[in-house]
């Protein structure tokens, strides 16, 4: 099985702190997309993780196929919670 | 069928190895299946609370808090390479040399994290059930999230010792290490998520 090489683990560090610099500068850039661009920059740095340092990338594609259930589960969970908060604030309930 | 895709479809038939990997491998990834899932949950819950406060606290500065949070955020990512650069160095001496430099970033990340408590409790007033705020869920879902994720770090770091020590007199393979730099990997993960919903999101005097 190949694996990733130093050059490979040494370029997805740089583009992960890269990426942390960005989330710095948004989050002083006062926007109401912020917290969107935020958990984007943020998912595209977890699939990075995924991909290259756990390997999943080199891994076979079955196993990649079973760890999309908590994707699953993660999107059911906000789409199912996040409009709940916002009526939550609506109403004022503290 | 052409041998090449009989082979390729007897690999999806099961067998000892359905996922071509090792039984420790296989492990650790369903560990971290059910841990990436209390995390997604915890994150969840953070999320909810937030959007259905009004007053949520923004109590985190730039400096100290925010600085020593990219501070703490650099270090692991660092990690996430040392960790990388030890499972793939040629030699022994090599390999235990950058996982002793995974163990002391990984060290320096817990300082870090502890000055960050320290300073939080002391100087903002910042308790487990109250605040000066005014919401006690803040502190409540601040710790919980912040303090598991730093139980996951102490156990890294206790497990990588092990891993290093029983490398070095020959007691742990490249396989147990491939093994435990996934686990330290997915500390990883879930920091980068932690960073921004609970740090970046709550900086002082922005929204």
């Amino acid at each position: 099985m190949a694996k990733a090489s130093n050059k490979t683990d040494l370029l997805v560090w740089l583009a992960l702190l890269a990426l942390t610099i960005a989330e710095l500068a948004i989050s002083y850039r006062p926007s109401s997309w912020n917290a969107l661009l935020l958990i984007a920059i943020a998912v595209v740095q977890a699939g990075l993780i995924i991909a290259y340092s756990m390997h999943l990338k080199y891994e076979r594609a079955s196993l990649g196929l079973a760890l999309v259930s908590i994707l699953v589960i993660w999107i059911s969970l906000f789409m199912l919670f996040f409009p709940d908060s916002l009526r939550l604030l609506k109403l004022g309930t503290n | 069928m052409p041998q090449a895709e009989a082979e390729k479809v007897a690999g999806w038939q099961g067998g000892a190895l359905p996922f071509a990997i090792s039984s420790k491998k296989l492990g650790m990834w369903l560990f971290i299946l059910s841990d990436a899932l209390t995390f997604g949950v915890l994150l969840v819950c953070y999320s909810y609370l937030r959007l259905s406060t009004e007053n949520w606290p923004r109590p985190f500065s730039f400096s100290p808090d925010i600085l020593i949070a990219a501070v703490m955020t650099f270090c692991l990512l660092s990690n996430g390479l040392t960790v990388a650069l030890a499972a793939a160095a040629p030699d022994a001496r090599a390999t235990i040399k950058w996982l002793l430099v995974t163990i002391a970033s990984g060290l320096v990340f817990l300082i870090l994290f502890g000055y960050e408590w320290q300073h939080l409790i002391n100087a903002e007033q910042l308790k487990l059930m109250s605040n000066r705020w005014g919401v006690p869920l803040f502190g409540a879902s601040f710790f919980l999230l912040t303090g598991l994720h730093m139980l996951h770090v102490v156990s890294g770091l206790i497990y990588l010792s092990v891993v290093t020590f029983n490398f070095r007199r020959g007691a742990a393979s490249r396989d147990d290490l491939e093994v435990c730099a996934l686990y330290w990997h997915f500390v990883d993960l879930v920091w980068v998520f932690i960073f921004p919903s609970v740090y970046l999101l709550s900086v002082k005097g922005n929204g």
